[in-house]
């Protein structure tokens, strides 16, 4: 777990944020995506704290941020709140990483606030409208099915987290409880489906082409066990922003940063250094 | 071209025809997983209210209605028991529902009512801060052993292809499980409840069979009679005792360990015959009883009563026994059988007295009141004048001595004789007695009878502590039944001294004797031994039981030693310390 005394909330559109502000450098705004929250970083964090000054946060409605459902938890107003969030702590040029709907962020972000990103690094991301999120919040689509099942059921979300791993085995109940923890509470299972219900890739649709212009580095680090997101996703993108890096890790699964933190951290820094 | 168009038509056709196969499977699926985690969720949810609401989310969530609720409902009002609004953050929801009567009214009448609130806004309404648009309802009523009148609201919201299809089937399965096991629940809270009262009585009946079973072990430890309990077979025979109390040890000395498997009978003295002992075990082997006879202890041979009671105690034939060591009673049953003995023969013998008395004082008054009266005729000539005032004064000297005997021995009866000490040299005490002794006996024409002394101790030394004029009495007496009973030969008086702490004072005769089995007699009241010798001597039956009383009050024990014509000697032992003398 994020040490305790790194952690930080800060109230943004009503709502309070929690993030974590660890080590010292450039900064970096690490993002997460669905069914987890900052604690997916926890492995990758001691790679990059000496180096760098990691922003890490817990979107609303995940982890330790603000339950309520009364706001859109739209990968928009995702990156909207991070904009706000980011000015809020008077940090005006940031490195985005973006893991699953978080890589989908940062891309807004990288569009919307281009004057903030210095570089964007996408794992595992969600891009187009490859990913299986519909505009109609239809419960027959598998994934949003699965995820629901998942809110409900510790089995079913076991399921999900294990397919997501290379290293199955890595499993250990203490990170499934990291996994579990926002679904103990009811809250914390409707902030969870609201997030998932949010889902809409007309947002990343919008920014096809703006994400093809982007002038900032890019680096595209795509898990090849990845059960989830399409191999298509990492190759389209990088064939269409021209520059960007594609790095392709053959023992990571979805859940990439638990598979091999030390080289997406050596991938990030190479990147960033560079 | 139209045939492609038609292939292409049918393709598509069997396209949509697979997709709502599928659609219908992927149902089926859903409805069978959605039950599944209804059901497997349930085991550990102990309280009806929190299976009301996981059911509730669960079906909100996986069947994608928004406002899932339970209700309980009579025909004129309702009450929440839970419900799920996914469009609020909060639970328990914030949002308050209202219920119309006409909706009331169709849930009294109907088990399941169907409508759309687009078109009836009027029968369920929302919190209008609510971002909700209700549109299909379904209503479901049921019952629970614990609810009479339930119902399940699901409320879609007013999208135009809402989630509630014709197949009500999953919610009924639903609802059939979750009313199954809230049954399962209020019977297991009753049972609980049932379990904690039983508990309860258990622990009262418990500590009340505590305090009883205190009270009696006290009772039973405290008795200061044995109890014990002893088993036996089916034959009466004892096995052993099984169980005793602390008042067992201090009267037997016996521990449990010695008793388990004794036979109680064993114990009997050994006096005791076979034919005796057999009738003790007949005895012991009856229902109830009482039981006297002695036993062998650790402490010795003890008498016991024995009451005794058979009992029942775990299909176990007991015998309860009470033992009472009855020694002391005994004893006392001895001295009173003794006492009643003595109050007899004292009374025979005062019959006696009495019959004597009369005659004892009537021929002295008779022979008083006959001179006088001679005497008071005047006609008497000098010298019978002379012999009937001798016979009336001897006569009155002899009533005078009987009736001080008397009132002596009232006194001693009375326990009115004081014993007031001092110093007595006995040897002038028996030079007084020895001249006395000579007087009399030349008085009565008995001079030739010798008196005898016998002082071996120095005057400075001969010196008691003691009541004289009692022991005089003593003397006096003893010396007046020598010469009553000797005619000739001697009487001796004296004492020895044998250089321990007393003297042994002794007045010995050489007159008819005492037979032997007259010997104790002659201490006790009233008695006289009388035979032809002796009828003539006269006297009270007295004078010994005086003496005797006085010498134990003066510290010593007057003892007689005769035989037949031999003579008699009476000596008592009275304390002496040289050192004293002075």
């Amino acid at each position: 777990m994020l040490n305790k005394k790194n952690r930080h909330s800060i109230i943004i559109q009503n709502h309070e944020l929690v993030y974590y502000r660890i080590g010292n450098g450039e900064p970096l705004l690490l993002v997460h995506g669905i069914t987890t929250y900052s604690f997916i970083w926890q492995r990758v964090v001691p790679f990059l704290e000496n180096r760098y000054e990691l922003i890490i946060v817990d979107l609303l409605g995940c982890g330790d941020s603000a339950k309520s459902i009364d706001v859109a938890f739209s990968l928009k107003n995702h990156a909207k709140i991070l904009a706000e969030l980011l000015e809020a702590l008077h940090i005006n040029k940031v490195h985005l990483v973006g893991h699953d709907v978080g890589g989908g962020i940062c891309q807004i972000m990288a569009v919307s606030h281009a004057e903030v990103a210095l570089s964007l690094t996408v794992i595992n991301t969600v891009a187009y409208d490859f990913w299986p999120v519909q505009p109609i919040i239809s419960m027959r689509t598998p994934i949003i099915r699965q995820l629901a099942m998942a809110s409900l059921d510790l089995g079913a979300f076991r399921f999900i987290v294990k397919r997501g791993l290379y290293y199955r085995e890595r499993l250990t109940n203490e990170l499934m409880n990291y996994f579990w923890y926002p679904m103990k509470t009811s809250a914390g299972r409707k902030a969870f489906l609201h997030f998932a219900h949010c889902l809409d890739n007309r947002d990343l649709i919008e920014i096809v082409d703006d994400i093809e212009h982007l002038q900032i580095p890019v680096l595209i680090i795509r898990g090849d066990k990845d059960v989830y997101l399409s191999k298509q996703i990492a190759e389209k993108l990088h064939q269409s922003i021209k520059g960007s890096q594609l790095k392709v890790v053959a023992t990571g699964g979805h859940f990439i940063q638990e598979d091999e933190p030390a080289v997406i951290a050596r991938y990030i820094d190479e990147f960033i250094s560079v | 071209m139209a045939a492609d168009k038609e292939i292409l038509r049918r393709l598509e056709l069997r396209i949509k025809e697979l997709e709502e196969e599928n659609n219908s499977l992927s149902d089926q699926v859903e409805e069978m997983l959605l039950i599944n985690l209804i059901n497997e969720s349930f085991d550990e949810i102990t309280d009806e209210g929190r299976l009301l609401t996981a059911v509730l989310e669960k079906i909100s969530v996986l069947k994608d209605i928004p406002y899932c609720a339970c209700f309980e409902f009579s025909e004129t009002s309702y009450n929440c028991l839970a419900q799920y609004c996914s469009f609020y953050t909060n639970e328990p929801c914030l949002s308050t529902v209202s219920i119309s009567g006409e909706l009331l009214k169709e849930l009294n009448t109907q088990s399941i009512f169907r409508t759309n609130l687009i078109q009836n806004p009027g029968l369920v309404t929302f919190d209008s801060k609510s971002a909700f648009h209700p549109g299909e309802m379904l209503a479901i009523t049921f019952q629970t052993r614990a609810l009479n009148h339930g119902v399940f609201i699901f409320v879609c919201d007013g999208k135009p292809s809402g989630p509630l299809k014709n197949d009500l089937l999953p919610f009924y399965q639903i609802i059939r499980i979750v009313t199954d096991k809230w049954d399962r629940i209020s019977l297991m809270k009753e049972l609980r409840q049932l379990n904690k009262e039983l508990e309860k009585r258990v622990e009262e009946r418990t500590n009340l069979f505590k305090q009883s079973e205190e009270k009696y072990r006290q009772l039973f430890d405290m008795a200061t009679d044995a109890i014990f309990l002893w088993e036996i077979d089916n034959k009466g025979k004892v096995l052993g005792c099984k169980e005793m109390n602390d008042a067992v040890l201090k009267m037997t000395g016996y521990n449990k360990d010695d008793l388990q498997s004794l036979n109680l009978f064993s114990l009997l003295a050994d006096t005791y015959t076979p034919k005796e002992r057999k009738v003790f075990e007949k005895d012991f082997a009856r229902q109830s009883g009482i039981l006297e006879a002695s036993f062998n202890t650790r402490i010795g041979l003890i008498p016991l009563e024995l009451h005794f009671r058979r009992i029942k105690l775990d299909n176990k034939q007991m015998v309860l026994a009470i033992a009472r060591d009855v020694s002391e009673r005994q004893a006392y049953e001895k001295q009173i059988i003794e006492a009643k003995n003595k109050a007899v023969e004292s009374e025979k013998l005062k019959s006696a007295f009495l019959a004597n008395m009369s005659h004892e004082i009537r021929t002295p008054m008779n022979a008083i009141i006959g001179f006088s009266e001679l005497l008071y005729q005047d006609e008497s000539m000098p010298g019978e004048v002379k012999l009937y005032a001798d016979i009336i004064f001897k006569n009155s000297l002899h009533l005078l001595n009987l009736i001080n005997d008397i009132v002596d021995y009232s006194k001693i009866e009375a326990e009115q004789v004081t014993i007031c000490n001092e110093a007595i040299n006995v040897n002038e005490l028996i030079s007084e007695l020895s001249i006395n002794m000579i007087s009399i006996l030349h008085q009565l024409s008995k001079s030739h009878i010798d008196v005898l002394t016998h002082t071996p101790l120095i005057d400075s030394e001969a010196v008691i502590i003691n009541d004289k004029t009692r022991l005089r009495q003593v003397f006096t007496n003893l010396i007046n039944n020598a010469i009553k009973f000797t005619q000739q030969g001697f009487i001796e008086i004296g004492y020895q001294y044998n250089n321990q702490d007393y003297l042994e004072f002794y007045v010995r005769d050489s007159g008819i004797g005492i037979a032997t089995e007259n010997q104790k007699k002659v201490f006790e009241r009233f008695v006289q031994v009388r035979d032809a010798k002796t009828s003539s001597a006269g006297g009270t039956g007295l004078g010994l039981a005086i003496c005797s009383n006085l010498v134990e009050r003066m510290n010593g024990q007057l003892c007689l030693e005769s035989s037949i014509g031999e003579g008699s000697t009476f000596w008592f032992k009275l304390p002496y310390n040289k050192t004293n003398e002075s």
